[in-house]
């Protein structure tokens, strides 16, 4: 796996300011980032532009993000990519609903630029020690 | 906010395991008892009355065949026949004849009436009478010595019947007494008459009495009093002599004045019982309504917080993100930004403060709602000014995704209004009608003056409001089922209905879903 490559993140949400902005700070953090406004899109994003990692919005006007979820858990290419669910929702409910359902982490609204970075790295690492792993053997 | 946990459960059976309908089972028991009761002691009484009737006739009867039988037996003695054969002797029957006769037959008088038929000897009292039968001959006596005489003198024969004598009714037997020398010529006289009386008196009644349900009996000369059965005393010749009136105490009265007592004491204390029950009964019945409004009221409350959350966690903490996202943008990579990339950062934390300020004086003014006093501050102002400034505002901030297509009366450009109250007035419903409308369709307004009042209405082609909902969309932040992930507080509604009442308006709703929502608003322009 090259080392050299920006690792890519896929941001899903509806709220235009808040998806320009996520979009924008993970670029100066020296990520790839695309932006997609709704789970359909940011379905055919990932199947093209092939994401290490999904920022995925939970409520959205244009289909959930649990939708998004297992569109991206149907396809071969998109089914291990971890997707980390961000939502102004904070209860312990959704919490667990969102983990239930196959998200990888979940960060709640307000977050700052550390805590966004710090859940994308750490998934980043577990899934390139998971890779690791299965090219071992 | 506290969490609010309100448990539901049944409240606990009131009383012992009866219900209403077994008591009052109970009771209609009670009462068809008490009928078959009463109808079954009618119809004993009715049985005792014609019981005793018929044992008065056959005892009357029994009394005058006894005397019948006795006058007969006698009327062939030797000793009447010497009697009847020494009458035509009036001095020696004078001697002879006397209270012998009532000795031998225990009678209180007795007559032997000549074989001329003109005289009789008799006893009355304790006199020996000698008189002239037909000037003393008592009513309907005259048909029974008709009878005796016209019997065969030969054969023992008695007729009998029922006499008035001095005013008492007597039972009376005659019979022929034959000379004492039937088969001499030389008799005398063909037949004498023998006649016994004896009234039909206290022993008789006290016979009467002693039998059956008879409390008391008396020879009346009026019929059938209260009811009590009577049997009607005639002479031979037919004429009344008076009523035999049978008093009885009727057994089935008697029953019933033993049973009523129970009967009412056992229907008073089912009475009782399921006065109590139906009182217990409406009692844990309002007990549990009360509950029920409570528990409605705890559970509007709790929806209401829900709401109130929901719309904090998600209209709060949008804004929020973005002046963070803003803010850390700025603050860390401030060399990388252009000044016009600065600038925009600014403008956007500037704006989701602003959103956020809206926000908390929404919630603030729907809090300070109850128990108020609000005053109206008219002003001369020009509604179609407000409106499409109020319109540019919101379309800039939607992406300028819809047409307003407005038509205003001139008039609406100097009204008498509070624009403090018209502005979210105004807000809200274009708000609405933008956020929940489909990109390119036009949103109508139409502003018109008619006579002392402005109508204000705003037409969208939009998702609508379900027909279920139509009234609840005015509680504080109750949001349609339709809206969907389009950010709202679900206060815009209740504050606009607030509002427009304030201003002693009133507003319509017109909404169909998928097809749009048309609201109309109607606000005086004069107090």
């Amino acid at each position: 796996m090259s080392e050299q490559r920006p690792k890519r993140v896929l941001v899903i949400e509806d709220e235009a300011p808040i998806r320009e902005r996520m979009v924008r700070i993970l670029a100066y953090e020296g990520y790839e980032t695309r932006g997609a406004q709704n789970g359909l899109a940011g379905v055919s994003i990932a199947h093209n532009f092939h994401p290490d990692i999904i920022l995925c919005d939970v409520m959205m006007s244009d289909g959930d993000g649990f939708e998004a979820l297992d569109m991206l858990r149907q396809h071969l290419d998109t089914e291990t990519i971890p997707i980390i669910f961000v939502s102004a929702a904070t209860e312990r409910a959704s919490i667990r609903q969102a983990m239930e359902n196959g998200a990888d982490d979940y960060i709640t609204k307000p977050f700052t630029t550390e805590e966004l970075v710090g859940a994308i790295e750490a998934q980043i690492k577990k899934r390139a020690a998971l890779l690791r792993r299965f090219s071992e053997g | 906010m506290k969490d609010v946990s309100v448990s539901w459960r049944q409240p606990a059976a009131a009383g012992p395991n009866l219900s209403v309908p077994v008591v009052l089972l109970l009771m209609v028991s009670t009462v068809m008892m008490a009928v078959l009761t009463f109808v079954a002691a009618r119809s004993l009484d009715r049985s005792a009355k014609a019981s005793a009737q018929q044992v008065a006739e056959s005892l009357l009867l029994q009394a005058r065949r006894d005397l019948a039988k006795v006058a007969r037996d006698a009327a062939q003695s030797d000793s009447v026949r010497t009697y009847a054969e020494g009458s035509l002797d009036p001095e020696w029957a004078e001697r002879h004849i006397g209270d012998q006769l009532d000795q031998i037959f225990g009678t209180s008088s007795s007559w032997i009436i000549d074989a001329r038929g003109r005289t009789m000897f008799g006893h009355l009292g304790r006199e020996i009478t000698h008189v002239d039968v037909f000037e003393v001959i008592p009513s309907g006596l005259g048909q029974l010595l008709e009878q005796a005489r016209t019997t065969p003198v030969r054969v023992p024969t008695s007729v009998d019947g029922l006499l008035l004598l001095n005013g008492t009714v007597n039972v009376a037997a005659a019979a022929a007494v034959p000379p004492l020398n039937l088969s001499s010529r030389t008799s005398p006289y063909e037949r004498a008459v023998l006649v016994l009386t004896t009234p039909l008196d206290q022993k008789y009644l006290d016979l009467l009495e002693s039998v059956y349900f008879m409390s008391a009996v008396e020879i009346s000369g009026e019929g059938a009093r209260n009811g009590d059965p009577a049997i009607q005393l005639r002479d031979p010749g037919g004429e009344p002599l008076g009523w035999l009136v049978l008093k009885i105490s009727a057994p089935g009265t008697v029953l019933l004045e033993q049973v009523w007592p129970a009967v009412a004491s056992a229907f008073a204390s089912m009475l009782l019982l399921a006065g109590l029950f139906v009182r217990r009964v409406e009692r844990a019945r309002l007990q549990r309504v009360r509950l029920e409004q409570t528990l409605d009221r705890e559970r509007d409350l709790r929806q209401m917080k829900a709401r109130f959350v929901n719309m904090v966690s998600h209209e709060i903490r949008t804004p929020l993100t973005t002046i963070r996202a803003a803010t850390d943008l700025l603050a860390r990579y401030y060399q990388q930004l252009s000044p016009e990339e600065r600038e925009n950062e600014l403008r956007a934390i500037q704006h989701e403060i602003r959103v956020m300020t809206t926000l908390v004086d929404d919630v603030l003014a729907i809090g300070r709602t109850e128990g108020e006093e609000f005053k109206l501050h008219r002003q001369p102002m020009d509604l179609q000014a407000m409106t499409t400034e109020i319109w540019a505002e919101l379309d800039r901030a939607h992406g300028r995704r819809h047409e307003l297509k407005l038509a205003a009366d001139p008039a609406t450009h100097q009204v008498s209004l509070d624009p403090t109250l018209l502005r979210p007035i105004l807000t809200n419903i274009l708000a609405n009608a933008i956020k929940f409308s489909p990109e390119g369709t036009p949103i109508e307004v139409d502003l018109k003056v008619n006579g002392e009042r402005v109508d204000i209405r705003v037409t969208d082609h939009g998702i609508g409001i379900p027909a279920d909902q139509r009234d609840t969309v005015f509680a504080p932040f109750n949001r349609a089922t339709n809206v969907g992930a389009v950010s709202g507080t679900g206060l815009g509604l209740t504050i606009t209905k607030q509002s427009v009442e304030r201003h002693g308006g009133t507003l319509q709703l017109d909404s169909e879903e998928g097809k749009g929502t048309e609201i109309l608003v109607r606000l005086p322009l004069a107090a």
